[in-house]
């Protein structure tokens, strides 16, 4: 089968961060450690798990900062190398023919293991035993792992309960966008009550970026809070602040004015690099260092900032975060919701995405599409996407084949 | 001086080309034959004697007014309110106007021992004036008696303690003015009249009194409705003002209006060119443009905004009169028509502007896209008496550089309103009714107007309402050689020269466009038949 | 976005250099303080049974100034004075000196007594007296002024021969000092207003100088500086060049059962009649002076513009520009 392969090549690590020290952004693909091979088949952890056609699967932020060295190496013993990325994939099952979103996050219950006390309360989320499995080599997620290929691939595979069959009418580009929704809706439910009962009637949430998770987030939050909240979206590029719009973001600002726009829309006053007031509830869907600095310096006192981004090793200056008594909250994938904002008391996070996804027309958020085969042209537009007018880029295997190749195997 | 009085030249194949401001710097530009370029009056001879002129002033008062002299008394309040520096343009070489009257008012009020005496600059809304500006338009003398006593004050519009509210117009309009102004048992005005829209009851109605009181005026429907409102019978902006000036004076605020107006005389003689008509340049004036026009292409942004900034223009007094204020204002401005008015016949299709570094609100500042919209729609569009120099739905051409730049002390809300409202809606009524009281009321503009050197949180809502009755009226803006990103953000169309303005102009008033060019400097008011 | 153009904010940013440097000291200071520290190389601390003396305080009157007569700094002094201070002057004072030939150089010491409306007026007046005056000359200055720190002490006592003076209340100390240079020989510059003139008026003289004279028997000159405050005045940053007069007056002494009160007036007055002399001439101050309408040096107005209007209206009236060398 043919698929993308990250390798664990120390040289070609050190030529990513060094085009990266070099270039910035931008840096070409073909330094990169990945390649397209030819692979033979995987076998099925246990029975529990089922051959999946991916038709479509995003390149998610996270997988960019893999691939570039950047993300921190604390992560380093959840992830085996070689692996194939993609982790927001929407497939065809093997077994029924039925399209489905995979909700890639490993625990012990899809490892096959005992369940660890996490696992037993179903806040997979929150499973730390990746590293245990007897049978699975370290993965975060399904395209993280040695063992099981992800989504950039022919075919992939995941365990039953992680499959969540999409609505007939709903397309495979508002599909592609559940996984980073569901991202975005846990992050956003991560808010707590207390935070949001403030100075202000209409509190104000701000959504640091404005990329696929940023926009996402904006949605959840109009999604979840209607317009009971103020959603100020940050975005760099004229036309992300378009999308923000299209995603229902009540008030836009470009990166270089935030400070003065939160103080605007809070009638604060500036002092020092902060503010008197400033947002409610601040959620970084960046993770770069300035983002989080920016966020502890516009978020009111005694106020929420959660970090829905992936952050990394950085430098902060923290003496603000301390001394306007905030808390910080970190958001990772998904599972189960509990949160007092929801209508039932305990929801799968995928099953709300699938319903926002839909609402909110998610699709238009896909950018560009490439084949499997085209792989560094994607990758280098997946780096420079905000630079290219360009939000979420996917990969795509050809329908007809598929079908045939289905057919093939039912046979 | 001899001076010849401003006339329509009818363009031909001889006419050389002309000289076109573009912001900090200018270009000669070659017009299509048959266009019309309007020439203003040379610089009036100046008076001869200015200080002598102003005791006279001071000692034979028009209109229904004592001499000052008389005015005067020991144990009286005085307060001697005076223009900012928005006035004149650019800054006039020492001795200012505001100089030379005050310091002959405060010598009769030293001869008369009045102990209690005031000095207020009249801001409104403008931003607080520096002690260099201070200094340099009142003098040092004024500056060191007032200053180190705190005696010399800078209008707060924003101080609830410092203001009295003194009750409603027949028109419902609010009246607010300066505490120690209302307490004074005389206020004395000292103004310089550049453009006929300065002056008269505005002074005192406008410059020393509130957001409150200023909304009344300043707004889209005022503005819409002064056709122009250098013209003061016909603009509601100055009939809003005369009905809140008359009704101070019913309520027993006694002013003195010393109005004062000058001649055009704007530039140094290192830019004597620039007033002087392009076929009668010499070889001295040919050499300095080109210098001065090469050099201002290489020179960085800041460096050419300092030099044109250090500029002080030899504008000299041409006329002073003193006493009540309705009076002295009809004087006034007769002297401002005396030496701004050029008879012009007939509109045209397209009105094509070249706009200098300067505005009434970037004196030692940097001229932002809204105040560059401002000065083009707001002000050189308005320069006239009767009807607009362009027909209706025809074509505005401006031609500055438009840079996207700010200047962080003077002008913060405007970044914010051109990031955060220019960026939803350029319609006048739209901006004032959705986005206008969040800004006046902003605690951080509030802060940095009554403590740093900033404009107040509506000044650029006023900036734009100033081109209201422009938007209304004109079919098409477009500015030549501007940044692409402020003039889309305007609302206007950006072209890359002249003639590429004027191939964008075609949809709208055809093939054969009747064209007419406002040459500046110096000014002028066209009075169209 | 619109990004703002950088403007320079000036004193904001030479504050911000200045702070860098003073934390860039910082660093270096701590840097070789954890090579050098401890005992030997910092002081060494009491042990807390142990009673510390308790420090006399070395600033303000207290301040010591004997070292600044010993002969090398007199020498040093006078290098400064004679190299460095009277050019300074004579190119930014350009002073015309009026008045010196009463004074009898056999004869010193003298109590120089002005009026003061500059920080020029004490260097000026040091460097106009004539050799033999003024090679032997202190001068009293405010103790809490200019004996506040160690380094302004150092210069003040260093460069001015300033000694140390109590200009609010009377002390012994300070007084005792003045006395015991005056009675050795030492002549003495002071102002007796107390400070600086804060509006161009004259303040009433104090009685300091007059005592100090009754009880030495020390002749007191009369001083009248002129112009100074135009070219450095109170709370003034800015230096300008300009022509200034310094005249003196002559030597006089109290009167037979005259107080130290009634005295410092009459100074008052010999002051007053020299600047009388400089704004009219000789003759109608001597005239004035002799029918009692001597203009005061103190303005009787009550309204404080009115003050400065009429004092900024003589000052403008006298600022003239000196004749700079070399012409070109």
């Amino acid at each position: 089968m043919k698929a993308i392969q990250l390798q664990k090549s120390y040289a070609k690590f050190a030529g990513a961060v060094l085009a990266n020290k070099l270039k910035g952004h931008g840096s070409s693909a073909s330094a990169l450690p990945l390649r397209l091979t030819e692979l033979s088949e995987f076998k099925l952890p246990n029975e529990d798990w089922t051959y999946i056609y991916p038709i479509m699967s995003g390149i998610c932020g996270s997988d960019i900062k893999t691939i570039q060295a950047k993300s921190s190496r604390s992560l380093e013993h959840l992830v085996s190398f070689p692996f194939i990325p993609g982790h927001e994939t929407v497939a065809v099952r093997e077994d029924n023919g039925k399209r489905v979103v995979v909700e890639s996050v490993l625990s012990c219950k899809s490892l096959g293991m005992d369940l660890c006390q996490f696992c037993g309360e179903e806040s997979f989320d929150k499973c730390q035993c990746q590293e245990f499995s007897p049978s699975i080599a370290p993965g975060l997620q399904i395209g993280f792992t040695k063992d099981i290929p992800g989504g950039w691939s022919e075919y992939s595979m995941a365990h039953q309960d992680q499959l969540y069959e999409v609505p007939e009418d709903m397309s495979d580009e508002d599909a592609v966008m559940i996984e980073p929704m569901a991202c975005a809706i846990h992050g956003v439910l991560k808010i707590r009550q207390e935070f949001l009962a403030g100075f202000s009637d209409s509190p104000l949430i701000t959504v640091i970026g404005a990329g696929t998770l940023g926009l996402c987030t904006t949605a959840a939050l109009k999604f979840i809070f209607k317009d009971t909240v103020r959603i100020l979206t940050i975005a760099k590029y004229p036309y992300q602040r378009q999308l923000a719009k299209a995603v229902s973001a009540d008030f836009l600002s470009g990166t270089d004015n935030i400070v003065n726009t939160v103080r605007h829309l809070t009638n604060s006053l500036i002092t020092g690099p902060s503010l008197t007031y400033g947002a409610d509830i601040v959620i970084d869907c960046i993770g770069s260092k300035e983002s989080i600095q920016g966020a502890i310096n516009i978020t009111k006192p005694g106020g929420q900032i959660i970090l829905t981004g992936m952050p990394s090793k950085s430098n902060l200056d923290l003496s603000l975060l301390w001394q306007r008594q905030l808390t910080v909250t970190g958001a990772y994938t998904y599972s189960f919701e509990t949160s007092n904002f929801l209508k039932s008391d305990k929801a799968k996070t995928f099953n709300i995405a699938i319903e926002a996804s839909k609402s909110f027309k998610l699709g238009k958020l896909v950018s560009a599409k490439y084949d499997l085969d085209d792989y560094e042209a994607a990758i280098e537009h997946a780096i420079d996407a905000g630079k290219r007018d360009s939000t979420k880029i996917v990969f795509v295997n050809d329908k007809t084949d598929l079908m045939k190749k289905l057919q093939r195997r039912n046979q | 001086m001899k001076s010849r009085p401003g006339f329509v030249l009818e363009v031909d194949k001889s006419t050389p080309p002309i000289l076109v401001w573009h912001g900090e710097g200018f270009k000669l530009q070659k017009m299509p034959t048959d266009s019309r370029v309007l020439y203003p009056k040379e610089p009036i001879a100046p008076l001869e004697d200015p200080d002598g002129a102003i005791t006279h002033a001071l000692d034979n008062p028009i209109g229904d007014s004592k001499p000052l002299r008389d005015l005067l008394f020991p144990s009286m309040k005085l307060t001697i309110a005076f223009d900012d520096v928005s006035l004149p343009l650019p800054a006039m070489e020492a001795p200012d106007n505001r100089q030379r009257v005050i310091e002959a008012v405060l010598n009769l009020a030293a001869e008369k021992h009045v102990e209690d005496v005031v000095l207020i600059a009249a801001l409104a809304l403008h931003r607080r004036m520096t002690d260099a500006e201070l200094k340099h338009c009142l003098g040092e003398r004024i500056y060191n008696s007032f200053a180190p006593h705190g005696l010399l004050m800078q209008h707060d519009a924003e101080d609830p303690t410092n203001l009295t509210y003194l009750g409603k117009t027949d028109k419902g309009e609010d009246v607010e003015i300066n505490k120690r102004a209302a307490d004074s048992d005389l206020i004395v005005y000292v103004n310089i009249n550049l453009v006929a829209m300065d002056g008269g009851h505005k002074s005192v109605a406008t410059g020393l009194s509130s957001y409150k009181s200023i909304r009344h005026h300043h707004n889209v429907a005022t503005m819409q409705h002064s056709r122009s409102f250098m013209d003061q019978s016909k603009s509601e902006l100055h009939s809003s003002n005369w009905r809140i000036g008359r009704f101070l004076a019913k309520e027993g605020i006694k002013i003195f209006q010393i109005e004062t107006t000058l001649n055009t005389n704007t530039f140094p003689k290192q830019f004597s060119f620039l007033q002087k008509r392009e076929w009668e340049w010499t070889l001295k004036d040919r050499i300095g443009f080109s210098s001065v026009s090469k050099a201002l292409e290489f020179a960085p942004d800041n460096i050419k905004t300092s030099i044109f900034n250090s500029i002080k223009a030899p504008h000299k007094l041409t006329s002073v009169q003193a006493g009540e204020v309705e009076a002295v204002h009809k004087v006034t401005t007769d002297h401002v028509y005396h030496q701004q008015l050029v008879q012009v016949e007939g509109q045209s299709d397209i009105l094509s502007l070249g706009l200098p570094y300067i505005s009434p609100y970037n004196v030692n500042s940097i001229m932002n896209p809204i105040l560059v919209a401002c000065l083009g729609l707001g002000y050189f569009f308005n320069l006239y008496k009767g009807k607009p120099l362009v027909k209706k739905g025809g074509v505005v051409i401006m031609s500055h550089p438009t840079p996207l730049a700010f200047h962080p002390v003077h002008h913060p809300s405007y970044i914010d309103f051109f990031d955060q409202v220019l960026s939803e809606t350029t319609d006048p009524l739209e901006i004032q009714a959705n986005y206008e009281q969040k800004f006046a009321e902003d605690p951080w503009y509030r802060h940095l107007y009554r403590t740093s050197n900033a404009y107040h949180g509506v000044h650029p809502f006023y900036m734009w309402y100033w081109c209201a009755h422009a938007l209304d009226y004109v079919g098409k803006v477009i500015i030549v050689g501007g940044n692409y990103k402020a003039v889309k953000r305007l609302g206007f169309l950006s072209a890359s020269t002249f003639n590429d303005a004027l191939e964008m102009a075609h949809d709208t008033v055809g093939s054969h466009p009747s064209i007419t060019h406002f040459h500046v400097p110096p000014l002028a008011i066209a009075e169209v038949n | 976005m619109p990004t703002s153009k950088s403007y320079k904010i000036e004193n904001y940013d030479s504050k911000l250099i200045k702070a860098k440097l003073l934390i860039k000291i910082g660093q270096y200071k701590l840097k070789n303080r954890s090579k050098l520290s401890g005992f030997i190389f910092d002081e060494p601390t009491y042990p807390s049974s142990i009673e510390r003396p308790t420090p006399s305080p070395k600033l303000g009157v207290n301040y010591q100034t004997n070292w600044a007569r010993k002969p090398l700094v007199r020498a040093l002094r006078s290098i400064v004075r004679e190299g460095i201070a009277r050019p300074f002057f004579a190119a930014v004072a350009a002073p015309e000196i009026v008045g010196l030939e009463s004074l009898n150089l056999e004869n010193p010491p003298y109590i120089f007594t002005a009026n003061h409306a500059s920080h020029l007026d004490t260097g000026l007046l040091l460097s106009t007296l004539p050799y033999q005056i003024r090679r032997k000359t202190v001068a009293a200055a405010a103790a809490d002024y200019f004996f506040d720190t160690q380094p302004k002490a150092l210069l003040a006592a260093g460069i001015l021969n300033a000694i140390p003076l109590e200009r609010i209340k009377v002390n012994r100390t300070s007084a005792k000092l003045a006395q015991d240079l005056v009675e050795d020989g030492w002549n003495l510059v002071i102002f007796p207003e107390g400070g600086r003139t804060p509006d161009g008026w004259g303040q009433p003289f104090k009685g300091g100088a007059a005592y100090l004279s009754i009880r030495t028997g020390v002749p007191i000159v009369p001083v009248y500086i002129h112009n100074t405050r135009v070219l450095l005045k109170k709370g003034s940053k800015k230096l300008t060049t300009g022509a200034t007069k310094v005249i003196f007056g002559n030597p006089i002494l109290a009167a037979d059962g005259e107080d130290a009160r009634k005295y410092a007036i009459r100074i008052e007055q010999e002051v007053a009649a020299l600047k009388n002399e400089v704004d009219q001439n000789y003759y109608v101050s001597l005239l004035d002076k002799h029918n009692m309408t001597t203009p005061q040096l103190q303005s009787d107005l009550k309204s404080k513009w009115l003050r400065s209007w009429t004092a900024e209206t003589t000052a403008k009236a006298d600022k003239k520009e000196i004749v700079k060398w070399p012409k070109l």
